[in-house]
């Protein structure tokens, strides 16, 4: 079970192919996900989208450390402009209003934040969403009807609503508990899926032989349940990134999530909000843009991945 | 069918209970409570605070409190029991049954506790600006989404179907208050054509929903439509473009998939016109999902324009949530979670029935 997980690291660098040259004719078992891999790289959006994302990935990663000003010390303009500069060739994306500020340098800063947040917040979602709707979808029953029913008023209640009242009064300001908040509710949609997946698998009798060979119940959903549910739990968590992305920009957007001294495509946003009257559009325009790329990467890849991992669709 | 809709509106019960103790202890464990205000006054003495928490129930233990809020407990402390009115009926029956008057069941929110107006007067001022933006939304996106996905099914893999889904892609990752941030620029900044906010220009007219306003509409009704209009056209496409594209692609699929069905070719080979298999044949059977998906979509259409109606200062529920926030203004906040949870639970149920009533391959037993 373990070599499980190799092929699809391979999948996400780009540089392994484990699955050879295709005019080999030879007979050659592929695994499960050397399947998917093949089927993945076949797709056209698919590949488009992974550019799009591992592309704003490598610049949320190296851009900060070439890039000619620090976020953090960023030097006074020569001529004071309040409205800011528009882009010119010493800074491409502009200046900001104000403080006049390198937009391409709040921009990159801002991609290596939000891309942060929105991993690690979606990642967190797909444990917690994998634990509890495993054990939901398991054990049946009362634990599954109170596990549910949480789930279902948490859905009955706006997410983002509830994220901005926690954010507003629990963690505003720092970056990792507004990650940490969306983590929080990140979860539930995995849970429905994972649960709905336990639900048919548990009468399997490769779990009934579990059983009786005396494997505890713990081992028997991490085992061999939860692996049987792990292409409807990657496709969602790769779109909960675009989601978390999105959903945390407007909360800093707002104002009530992560505050100014940690940049993130939000609230650069939020401080352009009172210059836009004032003809500067750039500081506006780029951190959104970056926004709509990431986003647009990870939904091709999303569907790309849907379709790659899923044995009955045609490509 | 009644019976069906009986059982899960009953359904509904425990559902409901638990995202009302979720709103209760989201709140109760958020800080900034009511009495905090005072905290910076000297001139509030502790007796004063005392005397506050005394009043409006604090000082009594959380499950009383939370009692009192939902509206089953006596609000005045000198009830019969927990669920008996001091009429002997049950008290969670609205007031001119017999029940209570004080408390959510019985459609008291309480009072806003930055505007000290009741919370019911201002969230029901909202709904109006809600309703109408949503409402013209929701008719031209789901219109365009319909023929979009129909388009794109029938041209399957052609140049229309692949600029309809690069189209539903890029919408579908647009952040909806960068969108109408953009927007503001182009259309309001730029070329100066569309208001970049409000829902009615104040130079001209008076301020919507007062009787000055009706009495404005009464006369001169065409400058009030207009000028509605203008202001509704920015806010629109932004909610039209973000959430055209599930729809879109939602149609797409459901059209594919009756296209490929027996009947259809059935039709096909007897002879029925190309027109008349797609409108009649396939497509009436594609649109039965897209109803419940829509049903599905209504109330966060209802609620989740707060992107929208913050950006464009639209004067809604979602701005209202916004502003709650921002005052920590709890009773304000509770009354708009609660309304929306009703309101998304009701349109769970209805997507069902819906999906009972135009299905009849579905049973309800």
């Amino acid at each position: 079970m373990a070599s499980l997980v190799p092929p699809i690291n391979g999948a996400m660098t780009e540089d392994l192919d484990p699955g050879g040259p295709d005019y080999d004719v030879q007979l050659e078992s592929l695994g499960q996900w050397q399947i998917a891999w093949r089927r993945f790289r076949r797709h056209r959006m698919a590949m488009i989208g992974s550019a799009l994302f591992f592309g704003m990935v490598i610049v949320g990663v190296v851009g900060p450390l070439i890039l000619k000003y620090n976020y953090y010390n960023i030097p006074v303009p020569d001529v004071h402009v309040n409205a800011g500069r528009p882009p010119s060739l010493s800074h491409p994306f502009g200046e900001t209003g104000r403080l006049q500020w390198d937009v391409l340098t709040l921009v990159v800063n801002g991609i290596r934040y939000s891309l942060l947040i929105g991993l690690i917040a979606s990642a967190m979602g797909a444990v917690i969403g994998t634990i509890v709707g495993g054990v939901a979808g398991y054990f049946g029953g009362w634990t599954d009807t109170i596990l549910m029913r949480i789930v279902d008023a948490l859905l009955a209640l706006p997410l983002l609503f509830v994220i901005l009242v926690f954010t507003k009064f629990l963690g505003s300001g720092n970056w990792i508990s507004v990650t940490i908040i969306f983590g929080l509710f990140e979860w539930l949609g995995i849970a429905r899926l994972v649960r709905a997946v336990m639900l048919s698998l548990r009468e399997e009798e490769y779990v009934d032989a579990a059983r009786a060979a005396g494997i505890s119940d713990r081992r028997i959903i991490f085992r061999h349940l939860v692996p049987n549910a792990l292409s409807p739990i990657i496709v969602s968590t790769t779109l909960g990134v675009a989601g978390v992305i999105i959903g945390e920009a407007f909360i800093s957007f707002l104002g009530f999530g992560v505050g100014f001294d940690t940049p993130t495509l939000g609230n650069i946003l939020a401080g352009s909000l009172g210059f836009i009257s004032q003809g500067n559009w750039w500081w506006a325009f780029f951190p959104g843009m970056a926004i709509v790329v990431i986003v647009l990467g990870i939904n091709f890849m999303g569907d790309g991945l849907r379709d790659a991992l899923d044995p009955r669709a045609k490509i | 069918m009644t019976r069906y809709i009986i059982r899960r509106l009953i359904g509904t019960i425990p559902t409901l209970f638990v995202v009302s103790l979720l709103i209760y202890s989201i709140l109760l464990i958020a800080p900034g409570g009511p009495e905090d205000r005072f905290a910076q006054n000297p001139k509030v003495t502790a007796a004063a605070i005392d005397a506050f928490r005394k009043r409006w129930g604090l000082d009594q233990p959380i499950p009383v409190q939370y009692c009192r809020w939902v509206g089953i407990c006596n609000p005045d402390g000198q009830g019969l029991g927990v669920f008996i009115s001091d009429q002997g009926l049950p008290n969670f029956l609205p007031g001119f049954l017999g029940g209570g008057d004080n408390g959510v069941l019985h459609g008291d929110f309480g009072y806003s506790s930055s505007s000290g107006a009741t919370v019911i007067s201002l969230i029901g001022a909202r709904v109006l600006p809600t309703a109408i933006l949503a409402g013209v939304s929701l008719i031209i996106w789901i219109l365009l989404a319909i023929g979009t996905g129909v388009l794109a099914a029938i041209r399957r893999y052609g140049k229309a179907d692949t600029a309809i889904t690069i189209f539903n892609y890029v919408g579908f990752s647009f952040p909806t208050f960068w969108l109408g941030l953009m927007l503001i620029i182009v259309f309001s900044e730029v070329f100066k054509l569309l208001p970049a906010g409000g829902m009615w220009d104040t130079r001209t007219v008076p301020i919507f929903g007062t009787d000055d306003y009706w009495a404005f509409v009464g006369k001169q009704p065409l400058t009030a439509f207009l000028d509605l209009g203008r202001h509704l056209i920015l806010p629109v496409i932004t909610l039209v473009f973000v959430n055209i594209a599930g729809d879109s692609r939602f149609v797409r699929a459901a059209m594919i998939d009756s296209l490929s069905q027996d009947y259809v070719r059935t039709a096909r080979a007897k002879g029925v016109s190309e027109r008349n298999v797609i409108y009649r044949h396939a497509l009436r059977n594609a649109l039965l999902p897209v109803v419940t998906n829509i049903a599905l979509e209504l109330p966060f259409l209802f609620a989740g324009a707060i992107a929208t109606e913050t950006i464009f200062s639209w004067p809604g529920m979602g701005l209202a949530y916004i502003q709650a926030v921002n005052n920590f203004d709890y009773p304000v906040l509770m009354g708009i979670l609660v309304i929306t949870a009703v309101v998304v639970v009701l349109a769970n149920l209805l997507a069902d029935i819906l999906y009972a009533v135009v299905d009849p391959r579905i049973s309800y037993g």
